[in-house]
């Protein structure tokens, strides 16, 4: 393929790719190309073979490989172009530089939608002693190895960290035959959402072990077994306590990273707590003509969420590209007490509803969250209970957006901490 | 009987109690919305899940493909479900909801292919 010119180039053909690029076909842009690594489209969600996604964006639950398939189906019928097993090497100016085996290919552009999507946190990120045996993967290479060439991975298993993925897994390796010991949370509360502690860990009698973590790996050749040891309140393993637990394999779900190397190279802002770019309420980064969407931005717990924030980045890139996107002056939004990060770091005050998208610090009950500017409360809304491994979304209306007085601040306040 | 249900059903996670002998006696308390009173009631008496795994397959560029009840099956049969579509193998192309057994260990339930596979050559 020779260098060609596109309206809006997606980077990343998985759920946020493909609804950014849908969206932005459906908002006016002529020419949208999807830039794809892999040679099938769909992401991670083409491993996510689980049900549970789906339920608010089409009503009904359906398996991520079902929801990818919705959306690249669309992708298709809307005259999307795609180019599959191709990499994006580097952003230069208003150039994307790719490859495959045609060799180099560079792509002019309008505006560019970052949706690369996020990996894996991995042992070398923990820094857990021991050696090296085999038998030690993070749950996602575990998830592919499983769903997608049928592997089997071990018969005793440790997964280390709650969150999402290690607990479908915790299921799957359970469903598959192999007995799964124990779950090992450094945190006292849980990680990943309720629901799969219950579908996943309660319903096979996989025990949860909170404030714990792995202080050693046991084995030469193969994985025989793990020193596990409870934590202090700092987090510091109490090593008079410790147990041995033995196993084959240890999995690791111990969290997410958003995949910048791209966006670095385009000089972006990235934010040091989400590790994902600095947008405004367009989701368009500080370079004007480059955008973010889903895992590469935050890392989300809903699929559902990522397709909507999608929608916004490809309807907002498309109307930068046709140049009807004013630049209106722009106000930050911090996180207060009790918030972890707010996305969008900025807004705009223009005359339209804004969504905020945050995480609290502590699972509490009877939540009260806030939204303030510098006259006082624009929003709240109380909440049975809020978890940091679920994302919260308040939603400031147009009437109060274009009144705001200076900063934006967004607080969480617990009735009863839970912990 | 006393027992707390954790509510899936949406993200509040209610804590219902619920308190029976049998299940038209049942009384519930702590559901945010009616939805979670037939969620705790059937926890209670037949709970049930979505049965999700995958199936061998040839001619294509992946060797399984994912599959799906397409209702709620008794948990207490999942690990039966596990056995039983270990012994399936299929071949491509096969089409993102094709049915691949019509009536699943009796539940009623289909099992539905989850992704459409093109056969190799396609
Ligand atoms: S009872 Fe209603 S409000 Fe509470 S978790 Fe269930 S569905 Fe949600």
């Amino acid at each position: 393929m020779k260098d060609c010119n596109y309206d809006i180039v997606v980077v990343g053909g998985g759920p946020a790719g493909l609804a950014a690029a849908i969206s932005a076909k459906k908002n006016g842009a002529e020419k949208v190309v999807v830039i794809e690594r892999e040679n099938r489209l769909g992401g991670i969600l083409k491993q996510c073979i689980h049900a549970g996604f789906g339920l608010q964006y089409f009503g009904e639950e359906l398996t991520g490989p079902e929801y990818a398939e919705r959306f690249s189906v669309l992708a298709k019928e809307n005259g999307i172009d795609f180019l599959l097993n191709t990499t994006a090497i580097e952003i230069n100016e208003k150039t994307l530089i790719c490859v495959n085996t045609d060799g180099v290919i560079n792509i002019s552009f309008g505006a560019l939608v970052l949706a690369m999507g996020c990996r894996e946190r991995t042992r070398a990120n923990l820094m857990i002693p021991g050696s090296r045996p085999a038998g030690i993967y993070t749950a996602g290479t575990a998830q592919k190895l499983i769903n997608i060439y049928g592997h089997r991975i071990g018969k005793e298993v440790v997964i280390l960290g709650s969150g999402d993925i290690g607990m479908i897994m915790a299921r799957r390796l359970s469903l598959g035959g192999a007995k799964v010991k124990a779950v090992i949370e450094i945190m006292p509360y849980l990680a990943g959402l309720v629901r799969n502690k219950i579908q996943c860990l309660d319903d096979f009698d996989i025990p949860l072990m909170l404030s714990h973590t792995v202080v050693d790996i046991n084995g030469i050749d193969r994985v025989e077994s793990v020193t596990v040891a409870p934590v202090d309140e700092n987090r510091r393993p109490v090593m008079e306590k410790v147990e041995t637990i033995s196993c084959d394999t240890l999995l690791l779900s111990v969290g997410l990273i958003p995949e910048n190397e791209l966006t670095r190279s385009a000089d972006v802002t990235l934010s040091g707590i989400t590790k994902g770019a600095v947008v405004n309420q367009f989701k368009q980064t500080d370079k004007p003509y480059i955008f973010a969407c889903g895992n590469v931005l935050h890392v989300n717990d809903l699929v559902d969420h990522v397709s909507h924030e999608s929608e916004d980045a490809g309807k907002f890139a498309a109307l930068y590209a046709l140049g009807k996107l004013e630049q209106n002056n722009e106000i930050p939004v911090t996180p207060g007490d009790g918030v972890r990060y707010v996305c969008p770091q900025r807004i705009a005050c223009e005359n339209a509803d804004v969504d905020l998208y945050f995480r609290t610090l502590i699972p509490g009950r009877q939540t009260t969250l806030t939204v303030l500017d510098d006259s006082g409360i624009l929003i709240t809304k109380k909440l049975i209970r809020t978890t940091p491994g679920t994302i919260e979304k308040l939603t400031i209306p147009a009437d109060k957006v274009k009144k705001i007085k200076g900063k934006i601040v967004v607080c969480a306040e617990h009735k009863e901490v839970c912990i | 009987m006393k027992r707390t249900v954790t509510c899936t059903v949406c993200p509040n996670g209610c804590e219902i109690g619920i308190e029976y002998n049998t299940k038209e006696d049942a009384v519930l308390n702590g559901y945010g919305c009616k939805r979670g009173v037939s969620y705790a009631l059937d926890e209670c008496f037949e709970p049930k899940r979505t049965f999700t795994s995958s199936v061998k397959i040839s001619g294509s560029d992946r060797r399984v493909l994912p599959v799906r009840t397409t209702k709620p099956i008794p948990k207490s049969i999942l690990m039966k479900a596990a056995k039983e579509v270990e012994g399936i193998s299929l071949k491509a192309p096969i089409k993102c909801g094709e049915v691949i057994e019509n009536d699943f260990l009796n539940t009623k339930a289909k099992l539905i292919a989850t992704m459409t596979l093109e056969g190799e050559n396609a």
